[in-house]
């Protein structure tokens, strides 16, 4: 999967910010426990505050998935 | 019959010129809060509600997102509750979702809806449901919609892995694995009193008595609300969604399935 890795510092500033009208980002952790957000965010940030986030370099990442809980 | 072109009558527009038939008042509310003038949409958002009326299901239900409009500002509005606050189940989103006329397609990475309704506060623990229209045929390790946590588990696995679905709705957490070749349609759950059931494009797949057990998490769309956070991200685009306080009958359940379908009809993007 395509992503942009944020330092810890970056998710904290990012984390319940909007992004764009009605839409917030949302940063998730990988399987190494880096923080991504994804390409959608990226490209339609049209907040002034963060559109620091378009020079971000993206790059592949395996995001982590835990087993679904046992259903019978 | 429709007359092509520019001199196509609008819905509300009668040959004689005369005043056009009010819209329904909870149609019109849902008009103005959100904004939208597409008259095709008007009509359908119309039909939807007297439909929805007709068929004895409109108090029964808390939230319905009929995702029209095309942008995240059209479609976080529930119709029942028309208003921009958390209390009136308005939709918030998360990360990654592409809005566009056919729906909500969500990443299946980071992108979800919060919706402000909790199973264990909002619905008493025998009654209630929800549902689901999904536009993706896909198969993935993900919860499309509801919450699980200490008190129950309120959700629906449209198509996991290993091409099952499951439905549960105030359930402990058990539920038997059914199989589905396709995810695309209208998928509901809903429990009355000792059984919950599961539904598939108006036809009941499982009817099955399990613990009662509300989740006192707040419900996800386009993900689960795992225990306080979101996960098992969906990748299946949404149409449509419905949170219910009621249980409904099976012929119910059926007439949600039928209205659910025309709109989806009356807006061109049926599957």
């Amino acid at each position: 999967m395509i992503g942009y890795k944020l330092t810890e510092s970056q998710k904290n500033e990012l984390l319940g910010k909007p992004f764009c009208s009605d839409s917030y980002f949302n940063p998730v952790q990988d399987v190494n426990g880096d923080w991504f957000i994804s390409q959608s965010e990226v490209d339609n940030c049209s907040n002034e505050g963060y559109m620091w986030v378009k020079q971000l370099q993206s790059q592949t990442y395996t995001i982590n998935i835990h087993p679904a809980p046992e259903k019978q | 019959m429709r007359i092509p072109g520019p001199f196509q009558l609008g819905p509300f527009v009668r040959k004689d010129g005369a005043s056009a038939p009010a819209l329904d008042a909870d149609a019109q509310a849902f008009i103005t809060a959100t904004g939208i003038t597409d008259q095709t949409i008007v009509s359908a958002i119309n039909e939807l509600v007297l439909s929805y009326k007709s068929a004895g299901i409109w108090t029964k239900r808390k939230a319905i997102y009929p995702v029209v409009g095309g942008s995240a500002t059209y479609h976080k509005f529930n119709l029942k509750d028309p208003r921009d606050l958390d209390e009136a189940f308005r939709l918030t989103f998360m990360g990654g979702i592409t809005h566009s006329n056919t729906g909500m397609l969500p990443n299946g990475l980071n992108g979800y809806a919060r919706t402000y309704f909790v199973p264990s506060i909002d619905v008493t623990v025998d009654a209630g449901g929800l549902g689901y229209y999904s536009r993706t045929n896909a198969v993935s390790s993900s919860i499309d919609i509801g919450a699980y946590g200490s008190g129950g588990e309120n959700d629906i696995y449209i198509r996991y892995s290993g091409g099952v679905s499951f439905f549960l709705w105030n359930s402990l957490g058990t539920a038997t694995p059914i199989a589905n070749s396709d995810s695309r349609g209208w998928f509901a759950v809903n429990r009355t009193l000792a059984n919950q059931q599961g539904w598939k494009n108006g036809i009941k797949v499982v009817d099955e008595a399990k613990t009662a057990g509300a989740s006192n998490r707040e419900v996800y769309l386009m993900a689960v609300n795992a225990d306080g956070s979101a996960g098992y991200y969906s990748t299946k685009e949404c149409s449509f969604a419905v949170l219910g306080h009621s249980s409904l009958t099976d012929a119910e359940s059926l007439a949600e399935y039928n209205i659910i379908q025309q709109f989806q009809i009356n807006l061109g993007r049926q599957v």
